[in-house]
């Protein structure tokens, strides 16, 4: 913000911090903020679950179903994008595929976020030793690398998106529980919240009805952006042979599959890999758009 | 020990060293410009003390802006501003700057905003020196050591070494008063400067502003929702609402005579610690900019109302000895209030605003105009029984 | 004792016959508070700590306006939290038309003391609509029958001069006069005895404040209730108090009927507010100069009257004995070794009984 004081120096600070900004700084908050990136971002998803909830009638084939006899066949008009090393459907898989990804990628993350942020409501609520304890238990957690936790948990729970859902939610409730700490001991002390603890309401409900409400913007952001971190780091385990087994059909196992075959049949790992980058992009955008419009309520 | 010597007053002089004319201020809206600031004038002599009274919306604090240019980048200021004939509105930022600091002085209302936190108080008061006065290191240290025990710090040294939140805000007060003024400026722009402090160290800082202008021989221009305060320091005062000066004059005319129906109607809703008073409130609240009233902007909420008020064009009209009134009373002086305020039209205040946010509020406001103006001496209505509608009253 | 439940409308007047003996609605005695200082260390108890009230004995006569003065860190605030429960003091007594209420308080007595706020932004949920707030409260306590809660929603509503229709309307449509209107009504909700209002026009544009004003002496004087009115601002105390308490360093320094002690200040603390706050007639303000507070941790240390560093008459008793509050009759009282004409050897000048 350079120097403030007198008038003469940087004055717009006095008056409005943040209104000196450089041209491209105010051209991207601009975008930010613009409804097209809310649009296009929901537009994203929105097909994607479409994708995702409509499969069974999208796909011309069964994921599973194998036709060796035409496996690694480029594009044609039975198959579109061609077939993979065993002869199944790559466009079948890619369909499919949406309903592994985000269930898994939603599941897991709202798992983590369910207890995040109960935990982190009532280490902020009632401080004292449950804050404690919560607090030096969050800070074990950051001390351990999230991802090879994550992949150890994996080995040890076994294969399947049981194992998945429950390792991410042992490693991802810690950013929620802290983002709703921290939100929460603010709240808290508002005045509104003051009033129904004096109005005797009984802490649940004034929890349940007064603090949690007005904290769940700041999640849902933290959520949207998890989600894109989630899928990815699905993919990329799939990717790495854990999690996920085959032959269920999830674009970072497909990514894998394909890499062998990169100068022939490029398309079997470039494809799934572009559909996980633009989901990701969607949800970008739709929780950059909400932190952006969070600041102004 | 703070009678202030009469100043400038409405009239253009020739020795003004502000001359304000048709300031206005808008900012694009989506259905036309919304109008904040609208066609503000006024004149400042040298060594005098102009205060810009109003409430929340009066466009006060914007005024001030303007005058220097401090606006947010999105709104549009025109007419006319100049610095003892130099025109500054539409300047560029870089002559601008030189002319903040240097020649118009603010002091904020919050110092610890206008504070650099991290930062020695010391450096930011010789950082001023230097860039506006271009002096050396050391002889701005002095300068700045100086100033600081002439508001009243005699510390300086130790001061100096300070963080702003290693003082208290009477002290930070004193410092940014201190900034201020050691470029000798023309003018000082105050913007509420001692809102946020104590009654007593209310007291000091007011005493120390009004001595430390008269010696350095600077204007002052003086933005407060305090009318008392005002009437401590200021020689003359322009009273704001909706934007528009209502009406403006040497600040003890004006407060005893006032020639505006928002003047009288703000006079005799402060309440006063030296005889206890019914509080006369004023009902209803201050107009939406995007839709004012037709005519003059107070008349919807006015006690004084008459026909002719809702067509008024709002003009300041000179009313003799130096003040001008925008009211259509502003010559004759106020009647007696022709409208008990139970009896406000609550229709015009609905017409005031329209939109779907305000409209509730219009309406609850003409309801509870009704009700809580405490017009009735005798008494509320009886107290058991089925509540009815205060505005049976 | 039950406070009468559905009469018909409301808000009724309470009935003072039915209060129990005459005592003072509030006693409150011996109430210390302190806060650790950031720096101390995490459990507490070992670290410094920062006394916001020393001491305070305070009544709340039935019905009366109870006006408390003081500047910023003078306790006032914190007093009226410790009234209201929210803050738990170090130590002293605390009482309600006479029977003392506990450390961790029931539903019912939590009842009887509610509060109005400063801040008229974040004093409503945003989330909720002003009905929601109001209806939550008349269930949880059994106000009235559930069937009747939307009619006394309206009521309520309408008894701060708000429309039925705002029921629906959520808090961010509301001006700051409207909203503080809102919290008015919510404090009203729960038919309590004492209501405590913290500044509560302290954020208003002053043409709005008289308007809260003139509801709260309105609302006062029909229902009878007993306020607690914290403010910095002695000449709104002046309209609205029939009493004033000023604080000083977590002390209450005098206290009387507020023309009294408005009129004829017996402490030199009274006296420099009073000097101190401009007048519209543009009488000069001449306060002497004063420097500021002292800082408030040092409850402890001091011996003498906590004002003396700034007091004008301060003579060497001032720095050894901390004056008691004292008065010729029980009605005006003040902490001075001066106050009511006295003199440094304990006679009193003439002119005063």
């Amino acid at each position: 913000m350079g120097t403030v004081g007198t008038v003469g120096t940087v004055s717009r600070a006095i008056v409005e911090p943040g209104a000196v900004t450089t041209r491209r700084v105010r051209l991207f908050a601009r975008a930010r903020r613009s409804p097209w990136a809310l649009r296009i971002g929901l537009g994203i998803v929105t097909i994607y679950l479409a994708v995702a909830v409509f499969a069974p009638w999208l796909a011309p084939y069964d994921p599973l179903a194998q036709d060796v006899m035409h496996s690694l066949a480029p594009p044609s008009a039975e198959h579109l994008l061609g077939t993979d090393s065993l002869g199944r459907d790559l466009l079948s898989r890619l369909i499919y595929g949406a309903r592994i990804d985000l269930l898994l990628g939603a599941a897991a993350t709202g798992l983590a976020l369910i207890l995040g942020t109960v935990l982190g409501l009532l280490a902020g609520y009632f401080r004292g030793w449950v804050d404690l304890v919560l607090s030096r238990l969050v800070d074990m957690m950051m001390a351990i690398p999230a991802y090879p936790l994550l992949v150890l948990l994996l080995f040890l729970l076994g294969q399947g998106t049981g194992s998945i859902i429950l390792a991410f939610a042992v490693t991802g409730w810690v950013s929620y529980a802290r983002l709703t700490r921290g939100q929460v001991m603010v709240v808290r002390e508002q005045d509104y919240v003051v009033a129904a603890r004096l109005g005797a309401l009984g802490n649940l409900r004034v929890m349940a009805r007064h603090v949690l409400p007005n904290v769940t913007t700041q999640v849902i952001v933290l959520w949207a952006s998890d989600i894109v971190l989630a899928i990815s780091a699905i993919a990329a385990l799939g990717y790495l042979g854990i999690g996920i087994q085959a032959p269920t059909p999830e674009w970072g196992v497909m990514v894998a599959d394909g890499q062998g075959f990169l100068l022939t049949n490029w398309m079997l790992a470039t494809v799934p890999g572009l559909v996980i980058v633009v989901l990701g992009v969607g949800l970008a955008l739709i929780s950059d758009s909400l932190a952006a419009r969070g600041g102004r309520r | 020990m703070m009678r202030p010597s009469p100043g400038s007053t409405g009239a253009a002089t020739t020795a003004s060293l502000l001359s304000v004319q048709d300031l206005t201020v808008s900012y694009p809206g989506p259905d036309g410009p919304v109008v904040l600031v609208q066609d503000v004038g006024f004149e400042l002599g040298r060594g005098s003390a102009l205060g810009l009274v109003g409430e929340s919306g009066s466009g006060k604090t914007m005024t001030l802006r303007a005058l220097v240019g401090l606006v947010p980048p999105k709104m549009a200021v025109t007419g006319s501003v100049r610095l003892d004939g130099e025109e500054l509105v539409g300047r560029p930022e870089r002559v601008l700057g030189r002319i903040r600091g240097r020649r118009i002085a603010m002091v904020p209302q919050d110092p610890m905003a206008a504070l650099n936190p991290i930062r020695h108080v010391g450096s930011q008061l010789v950082e001023g020196c230097r860039l506006h006065l271009g002096m050396s290191r050391s002889a701005a240290r002095k300068r700045a050591a100086e100033y600081l025990q002439r508001v009243g710090l005699p510390d300086a040294g130790q001061v100096m070494g300070r963080y702003p939140h290693q003082l208290s805000g009477g002290m930070r007060q004193r410092v940014m008063i201190a900034m201020a003024l050691l470029t000798e400026p023309d003018i000082v722009l105050c913007d509420e400067p001692t809102t946020a402090l104590d009654v007593t160290i209310q007291a000091q800082i007011l005493r120390l502003l009004h001595s430390a202008c008269a010696d350095v021989g600077a204007a002052m221009v003086f933005v407060s929702h305090d009318l008392a305060v005002v009437r401590q320091v200021c020689h003359d005062v322009a009273v704001m609402y909706a934007g528009r000066i209502a009406e403006t004059g040497p600040v003890a005319a004006t407060f005893a005579d006032p020639r505006h129906g928002y003047t009288a109607s703000l006079l005799r809703s402060l309440p006063d610690v030296d005889a206890p008073r019914e509080p006369r409130a004023i009902p209803g609240e201050p107009p939406d900019p995007r839709r004012p009233p037709a005519g003059c902007r107070f008349h919807p909420r006015c006690p004084y109302r008459i026909t002719g008020c809702e067509e008024l064009p709002f003009r300041l009209a000179a009313i003799g000895d130096g003040r001008r009134s925008a009211c259509i009373h502003g010559e004759t002086g106020l009647p007696e209030p022709t409208i008990a305020p139970a009896a406000i039209d609550s229709a015009a205040i609905d017409s005031a605003a329209i939109d779907s946010g305000a409209i509730d509020s219009a309406a609850a406001d003409a309801q509870s105009a009704s009700g809580d103006a405490a017009a009735s001496p005798g008494g509320p209505a009886g107290a058991s029984g089925p509540l009815t509608r205060e505005g049976s009253r | 004792m039950t406070i009468p439940g559905t009469r018909a409308g409301f808000p009724a007047p309470i009935d003072r016959a039915a209060m129990g003996p005459a005592g003072p609605a509030v006693s409150m005695r011996g109430v210390r508070v302190s806060f650790p200082l950031p720096g101390t260390s995490l459990f507490g108890r070992g670290g410094r700590r920062m006394t916001a009230v020393d001491g305070v004995d305070l009544d709340l006569y039935q019905g009366e306006a109870l006006g408390l003065v003081g500047e910023s860190g003078c306790g006032k605030t914190t007093l009226g939290r410790v009234l209201v429960g929210q803050v738990t003091p170090d130590a002293g007594e605390l009482a309600v038309d006479g029977e003392a209420l506990a450390r961790k308080r029931s539903r019912d007595e939590r009842r009887r003391v509610q509060m109005v706020f400063q801040d008229p932004m974040s004093s409503l949920n945003p989330r909720l609509q002003i009905g929601q707030v109001l209806a939550e409260l008349l269930r949880v306590h059994h106000m009235v029958p559930d069937k009747d809660i939307g009619r006394r929603t309206g009521e309520l509503l309408a008894a701060v001069g708000l429309p039925e229709r705002f029921r629906d309307t959520l808090p961010g449509l509301l001006s700051g006069g409207q909203r503080q209107r809102v919290s008015i009504a919510r404090a009203l909700a729960l038919e309590p005895q004492v209501l405590v209002a913290d500044e509560i026009t302290s954020a208003l544009d002053v043409s709005i404040q008289a308007q809260v004003l003139a509801l709260l002496l309105d609302l006062k004087a029909r229902l009878g209730l007993t306020m607690l009115f914290i403010s910095h601002n002695l000449a709104v105390v002046r309209q609205v108090c029939e009493r004033v308490a000023v604080m000083y360093l977590g002390r209450i320094v005098e206290i009387g009927p507020t023309d009294t002690v408005f009129a004829d200040p017996q402490h030199p603390y009274t006296r420099l507010l009073l000097s101190s706050i401009p007048r519209l007639d543009g009488a000069p303000i001449d306060p002497p100069d004063s420097g500021e507070a002292v800082g408030s941790g040092g409850a402890g240390d001091a011996r003498g009257c906590r004002f003396a560093p700034r007091c004008p008459l301060a003579q060497p008793v001032c720095r050894e004995d901390d004056p008691a509050l004292y008065g010729p009759d029980d009605r005006h009282v003040s902490a001075c070794h001066f106050s009511f004409g006295r003199t440094a050897d304990g006679t009193t000048q003439k002119g005063h009984q």
